[in-house]
């Protein structure tokens, strides 16, 4: 296998080749840091990163000793978090994620990597995470936990992931919503090919409950670009549904209400107050990263 | 609306293919499953439209394609009806100056024709005159214009293009066009006629052509003589005339009877004149006469275009025995010089002289001679009278000479015994110009010799004193005076013949004897046998030659060449020759005098490429060619029709629809 940089760890086709979950998991992870000069995110890298002068009141288990061997000051080590909520990842397996265009991986593949990468990179940092795999319903539900070893349940589950059945985001949403207990931070991982109304109607139930929303928008290339040649017959994946169409003859047309639908969407979300992020699931994982950091970080201040 | 070709409209059905295609086509797709389904639906309904709209486009653009390309094979032609112009003579003529009219005189004929007929149109006449096979072309000239064009046309070794003559045809405006076309319409011509589609209609039209259709080679032996004899060989020189329309190498034989024969090539070029000579084996044996053919060839793999039919005389070495019975040493004299004359004249025959006075005359001296001349008539022969009756009986000739001396009683003697065919009557004292008679005619069985001395003039002498004679009951009188009376009277007897010539009037021999036409005369009691030409026939009668040794000359128009250059026209019948006029073929016979002695016969026979039509397979070829006005109310219409050809512009609308079909199958978005 050809020497792969750490920062093409990010490279969807690359860690489709890797195979294993937990590899691709770490490997993302240590892709995204490893590019990061310097990071901007602190407290976030799986070892400490600043230090702030102690303060009378802070607590005398987080001083760190080694800095004041050195230097003969005290310092308070500030990697550790001063939040700890759950973090639920709610990844659509249903039909429509298997959709891979011209790609090897497809929408759910692309949705597992995120999860797995996103999974380690929390249970690194002492979150608790959960994962919720589901389609038209809940099929897998694993409770938030932020042990290590937890993180193997997790990429276990994304491992035997496979996408079936219909999306009914919607119910899948409110019955989480009215199942789950403690707020925290929902990740939400799905192309949303669903009643946009039942969509907002669910997401405004979790933001109800102080859910934190963050919304990764899946999308495969060929959703957005409908690149194809000649004469073709679509057939729905979750439905009987065909269309013969010149994808050329249209493309214009399709294109200005895909982005027209994605831009409804984008203002829908921040008008709830919930963090949207649109995937195209041939470009490399830092974007989705970035709005995870970014989304941590609003939350700290 | 009218079609040139109107059977090509049968490949209208051809729509069918691009409809049927259009209907069973089924389009080949790929099956992709998808997900956002919605936003497809929208332009589902529109991308349907749009290919149904270019579809449909397509099957009507292949559709106009070829309706487009049937018209423009059919040929549409749309009539229009146009405001009339004023009554104006129109006249289109087409002159065929090919190769063909050069033969002979045709072609000035033809022009001859064609110039009084352009003279004698209407002041204001407008006239188009084209050259078939030149291209010449004189476009809407005035008369003394056409005139001028006419006069300058020659024939062109070039073949009648039809297409571009009617293409200066107009359409028929009030009065329509006159149409002449001038030609000798060869098998080429109506070759092109005959594939031509629908008749121009014209006001009228007329086909100018050679009266006299009679086949004209395109090669033809024009003379062949004999330029060198031997035992063995006959050499003949012959020349041979061509007027195809393109050279070729022709081939001249000639044969005899006998299957010897002897060819060669002789390369031609049109309107050129060559000539040839062969060497022709010939067999001693074969006889006095030896029939020659010659014959020549062209290379177009038809049959002989021409015989050229040859007799060939070998007089034999003749001697004679002449015995002149004379008063006087200077009749005889007189006589012998004649004879000697005769003599120079035809080396191949010897004749020995004798002279003898009357006197001496017995039957011994006669037993020997072949022909006896008698200058003057005197009583001597009476004794012999026996001797010279068994001398002609046995195949002598006599010839006795009328003078103012004679011995009457003597001649009135022999008269009766029937030795003499007349006998003087008495002396008329009516003064006479001594002057033939040419309208007289000789008796049938006269020899050609004796014909010829009809031509002749005697010179006019005025004699004041002749003697008229009386005829035998079977004599005959020739040569006849303008008293009315005959100069030479003659009766056969036995196997001989005896000749009566009254020259009482100038009572001397100088006078005649010095006359050519003693030559004949002598010649043919010389008895110059071996020509081949010894053929009896009347002055006004039909000359009959028998032509048994032509094999192909059975009711074949014959041209006859006499050796003098002459020709005349006859045709074979039954296997003689026969034609109308004698005078030349007389002459022919006193060439005897050319040894060896010939006649040619040219007939053109064969096959020819120029071989013109009839004239009911002309008028047909002219019915396919023009149509005339139907009726006065067609004529008599207030407005003009214009005929426009429509199938460029068809094919060419075709050819601007294939590119359009072809842009939008490409181009057009679907």
């Amino acid at each position: 296998m050809a020497a792969i940089s750490k920062q093409n760890y990010l490279d969807p086709q690359v860690l489709n080749r890797l195979g294993n979950m937990s590899l691709v998991a770490r490997c993302c992870v240590q892709g995204f840091f490893s590019g990061l000069h310097p990071s901007p995110f602190h407290g976030f890298s799986v070892e400490y990163s600043d230090h702030r002068q102690y303060e009378r009141g802070d607590d005398l288990r987080f001083l760190d000793w080694k800095a004041y061997a050195r230097s003969d000051k005290l310092y308070i080590k500030r990697f550790l978090q001063e939040t700890n909520v759950p973090v639920h990842i709610l990844l659509d397996a249903s039909n429509s994620m298997t959709f891979s265009g011209e790609s090897d991986y497809s929408k759910l593949s692309y949705g597992c990597f995120l999860s797995a990468a996103l999974a380690f990179l929390m249970l690194g940092q002492g979150d608790s995470v959960g994962l919720t795999i589901f389609n038209d319903k809940i099929r897998t539900k694993i409770p938030p936990r932020s042990r290590r070893t937890h993180l193997h349940a997790l990429l276990q589950a994304l491992q035997h992931s496979k996408g079936s059945g219909q999306t009914d985001l919607g119910s899948v949403l409110h019955t989480f919503a009215e199942t789950t207990s403690r707020r925290g931070i929902v990740i939400l991982i799905s192309d949303l090919l669903d009643d946009k109304e039942e969509i907002q109607r669910a997401l405004a139930h979790l933001k109800f409950l102080q859910h934190d929303i963050l919304l990764f928008h899946t999308l495969d290339h060929m959703e957005l670009a409908l690149a194809y040649d000649g004469l073709v017959q679509f057939e729905d994946m979750e439905s009987d549904r065909r269309v013969q169409v010149y994808p050329k003859a249209i493309k214009e047309a399709y294109q200005e209400k895909v982005a027209a639908y994605l831009e409804s969407i984008e203002k829908e979300t921040g008008r709830s107050q919930i963090d949207y992020c649109r995937l195209d699931t041939s470009k490399p994982l830092d974007r989705a990263f970035f709005a995870y950091l970014g989304k941590r970080k609003r939350m700290r201040k | 609306m009218s079609f040139l070709n109107i059977l090509f409209l049968a490949g209208a059905v051809g729509i069918a293919g691009p409809i049927l295609a259009h209907l069973l086509a089924r389009p080949r797709f790929k099956r992709i499953p998808f997900t956002m389904m919605q936003f497809l639906e929208a332009g589902e309904m529109e991308s349907q439209r749009r290919r149904r709209f270019r579809n449909i486009l397509i099957l009507l653009l292949r559709c106009a394609i070829i309706l487009c390309i049937v018209l423009g094979f059919a040929g549409p032609v749309f009539e229009e009806k146009v405001a009339a112009t004023e009554d104006q003579t129109t006249v289109v003529v087409g002159v065929d100056d090919s190769l063909s009219l050069a033969y002979e005189n045709r072609f000035e004929k033809q022009r001859a024709d064609l110039l009084q007929r352009i003279t004698a149109l209407p002041a204001d006449a407008r006239v188009t005159l084209v050259g078939l096979a030149s291209g010449q072309r004189l476009q809407d000239s005035d008369i003394s214009g056409a005139t001028a064009f006419l006069r300058q046309l020659e024939p062109v070794p070039a073949t009648v293009h039809l297409g571009d003559f009617l293409s200066t045809v107009p359409p028929a405006p009030h009065g329509g066009a006159q149409v002449y076309f001038a030609s000798d319409f060869t098998p080429q011509l109506l070759d092109q006629i005959t594939d031509h589609g629908d008749p121009i209609t014209v006001a009228d039209y007329e086909a100018l052509f050679p009266q006299e259709l009679a086949p004209p080679s395109n090669a033809r032996i024009v003379s062949v003589r004999t330029t060198a004899t031997s035992a063995d060989y006959l050499q003949l020189a012959v020349g041979v005339d061509y007027q195809g329309e393109e050279s070729a190498q022709l081939e001249v034989e000639a044969r005899t009877d006998t299957a010897a024969s002897v060819s060669a090539s002789l390369s031609m070029h049109p309107g050129r004149k060559g000539s040839v000579t062969l060497r022709l084996p010939i067999d001693p044996t074969q006889g006095q006469s030896i029939p020659v053919t010659v014959s020549v060839r062209n290379e177009d793999g038809l049959a002989a275009d021409n015989h050229y039919f040859l007799g060939v005389g070998f007089p034999e070495s003749n001697e004679r025995y002449v015995l002149i019975v004379c008063t006087n040493r200077r009749e005889a004299f007189l006589a012998q010089t004649a004879l000697e004359a005769l003599g120079k004249e035809l080396p191949h025959l010897r004749f020995t002289i004798q002279v003898m006075p009357y006197g001496n005359l017995n039957a011994s001296s006669l037993q020997v001679a072949d022909t006896v001349l008698i200058t003057s008539a005197g009583s001597a022969l009476e004794t012999v009278s026996d001797a010279l009756e068994t001398f002609v009986r046995e195949g002598g000739q006599l010839l006795t000479f009328l003078g103012r001396e004679h011995d009457e009683p003597t001649l009135k003697a022999l008269f009766k015994r029937g030795l003499l065919p007349a006998m003087p009557l008495s002396l008329s004292e009516k003064a006479i110009s001594l002057t033939v008679n040419r309208a007289s005619t000789p008796t049938s069985g006269a020899s050609g010799a004796l014909r010829a001395l009809q031509n002749y003039d005697l010179g006019g002498y005025v004699f004041d004193a002749w003697y008229t004679c009386e005829m035998g009951p079977d004599s005959e009188a020739h040569w006849f005076l303008e008293s009315g009376d005959a100069l030479l009277y003659r009766t056969d007897l036995g196997a001989g013949e005896s000749i009566l010539l009254n020259i009482s009037a100038d009572d001397s021999l100088s006078g005649f004897s010095k006359s050519p036409a003693i030559l004949p005369l002598y010649s043919h009691l010389m008895g110059a046998e071996g020509t081949v030409l010894l053929a009896d026939f009347d002055a006004d009668e039909p000359v009959r030659y028998n032509l048994s040794f032509l094999s192909a000359a059975e009711n074949a128009p014959v041209s006859i060449t006499t050796p003098q250059g002459g020709r005349r026209d006859g045709r074979s019948e039954g296997g003689d020759l026969r034609a109308p006029a004698l005078g030349e073929l007389g002459l022919a016979v006193s060439t005897i005098f050319d040894s060896p002695i010939y006649l040619g016969l040219n007939v053109p026979e064969g096959e020819t490429d120029l071989t013109p039509a009839t004239a009911e397979q002309i008028q047909n070829a002219m019915a396919r060619l023009f149509r005339k006005q139907a009726s006065e109310a067609e004529a008599d219409d207030d407005s003009t029709t214009e005929r426009t050809h429509f199938s460029a512009w068809a094919l060419t609308a075709a050819l601007g629809l294939l590119l359009l079909e072809t842009f939008v199958a490409n181009r057009m978005v679907r």
